[in-house]
């Protein structure tokens, strides 16, 4: 483990993204913990996090093809080193964004806890979507084309896209709030930014529909149950992909 | 052994009865991507053979830690002791993107021959240098192995059967000593040997 996690976690990508996050945990920290600095930092330090996980599971897959694939599959088969392989990228992805986040912690302990769970949600589903986007990608090159895909597609524009579509097709407040939740990043972060904001007023007026509709626990247990389930689905597609296709 | 595989404009079908085996083809018959159907690398229909081990022809060793690191790392993996039939030992200290591609390719022989699996060996003479051929083909002794090779010669000692695979179908299959006895007659026991050294592959009308 401690191979993988030089070979894989210390790869210039990993360290150049952990010093990346490194670096903004300690920006966000020193905003201070009002209202907009805490929200802002739980947003950035997902949103880094996101894409270090997604590079770590990925940076995982492309070096096992290189050199030590066809011995793990000689051992174990296929259908072990997929799941091994989903096992040890969480691990790192986990471990790797709360590494990294360390300063954000140690310098506000008052909202460490909301920053961690940020943290954890967002490397959890990176590392399913990493090693999805590495597993259907047939060489390195496209193993991190499509992971960045995937990663500005759902941390940058996709709100951008709702809110261009939302100019030519307004919405309602239910369509917005669907649409917010329809996002597995969102839904990761939002549970932690619930705990700042109850009342879901960074969200707009989707949020006073969750609130005034279905209520904040039924709002929070709604987002927290699609967070489950997309991690569920990528996690298994995950398998699937590293399971069933050629190598 | 029986495996079909259909990819984009090349279907190979093979069904064969062969114990350890050399196979023979121009590029792209089909030679890699039956060795890579028979170790599970590839999905194919027909045999997946639990045991094997498929050593490709262009080693890559991952990038970013030693040699030895690597070593120990898919020794511990597959739970047996390294064993440096290949003399990778001087560079074991060496980061692995130093390494030479022979050098690189001795170090996964020196594992792959670690093992007891079945070794699905393809193109392994093409990184190799005389002294690590001879080498190879000395270990292989007694040992299971599949070989996909343009260079059937070295192997033939060790009495595998040759199949000869055009266009992703077995167009000839036959005994080692048929194909040593081939050699002899055709060249008269200098091994087709040409002016400039090459020494060409058995023609592929040995069922003829």
């Amino acid at each position: 483990m401690i191979y993988l996690l030089k070979r894989d976690v210390f790869s210039p990508v990993g360290l150049a993204l952990m010093a990346v996050v490194w670096a903004a945990s300690v920006a966000t920290a020193s905003l201070g913990y009002a209202f907009a600095a805490a929200i802002s930092a739980v947003n950035i330090l997902s949103l880094l996090v996101f894409l270090l996980s997604i590079f770590v599971a990925v940076v995982g897959v492309v070096n096992d093809r290189e050199g030590a694939v066809y011995f793990y599959l000689s051992k174990w088969g296929r259908r072990r080193y997929a799941a091994w392989r989903l096992y040890v990228n969480t691990l790192y992805g986990l471990a790797a964004g709360f590494a990294s986040t360390a300063p954000y912690y140690v310098l506000r302990p008052e909202l460490w806890h909301i920053a961690a769970a940020a943290v954890f949600a967002t490397a959890l589903l990176g590392s399913q979507l990493g090693t999805l986007a590495a597993f259907s990608a047939r060489g390195r090159g496209y193993a991190y084309m499509s992971a960045l895909a995937v990663w500005v597609f759902l941390a940058l524009v996709y709100d951008l896209a709702v809110a261009f579509a939302s100019l030519f097709a307004p919405m309602g407040d239910a369509q917005l709030f669907a649409l917010l939740v329809l996002n597995p990043f969102h839904c990761a972060v939002l549970p932690s930014l619930l705990v700042l904001d109850p009342h879901m007023l960074t969200l707009g007026a989707a949020g006073q529909f969750a609130v005034r509709q279905l209520g904040l626990g039924a709002a929070a247990l709604l987002i927290i149950a699609l967070y489950a389930i997309y991690t569920a689905i990528f996690a298994y597609a995950a398998y699937e992909a590293g399971r069933g296709r050629d190598i | 052994m029986r495996v079909r595989k259909k990819m984009r404009g090349f279907v190979l079908d093979v069904e064969v009865e062969v114990g350890n085996a050399v196979v023979l083809g121009p590029n792209g018959s089909g030679k890699s991507t039956l060795l890579k159907c028979l170790a599970g690398v590839y999905l194919c229909e027909g045999d997946v053979f639990d045991d094997a081990l498929y050593v490709p022809p262009v080693p890559q060793l991952p990038p970013g830690t030693t040699v030895g690191e690597y070593v120990r790392h898919i020794s511990k993996t597959l739970g047996v002791e390294f064993v440096d039939f290949f003399d990778v030992g001087p560079f074991m200290g060496k980061r692995v993107e130093e390494l030479s591609t022979g050098m690189a390719y001795r170090v996964v022989l020196s594992l792959a021959f670690s093992t007891d699996r079945r070794l699905l060996l393809d193109e392994p003479l093409s990184s190799l240098d005389a002294r690590w051929r001879l080498r190879l083909v000395e270990l292989l002794s007694g040992r299971k192995f599949i070989v996909a090779t343009h260079d059937p010669l070295p192997f033939l000692p060790l009495g595998p059967d040759v199949v000869v695979l055009e266009e992703g179908r077995v167009k000839a299959v036959a005994k080692a000593e048929a194909v040593r006895a081939l050699y002899l007659e055709r060249c008269g026991g200098g091994l087709c040997a040409r002016p400039g050294g090459a020494v060409p592959v058995v023609g592929y009308d040995i069922s003829a």
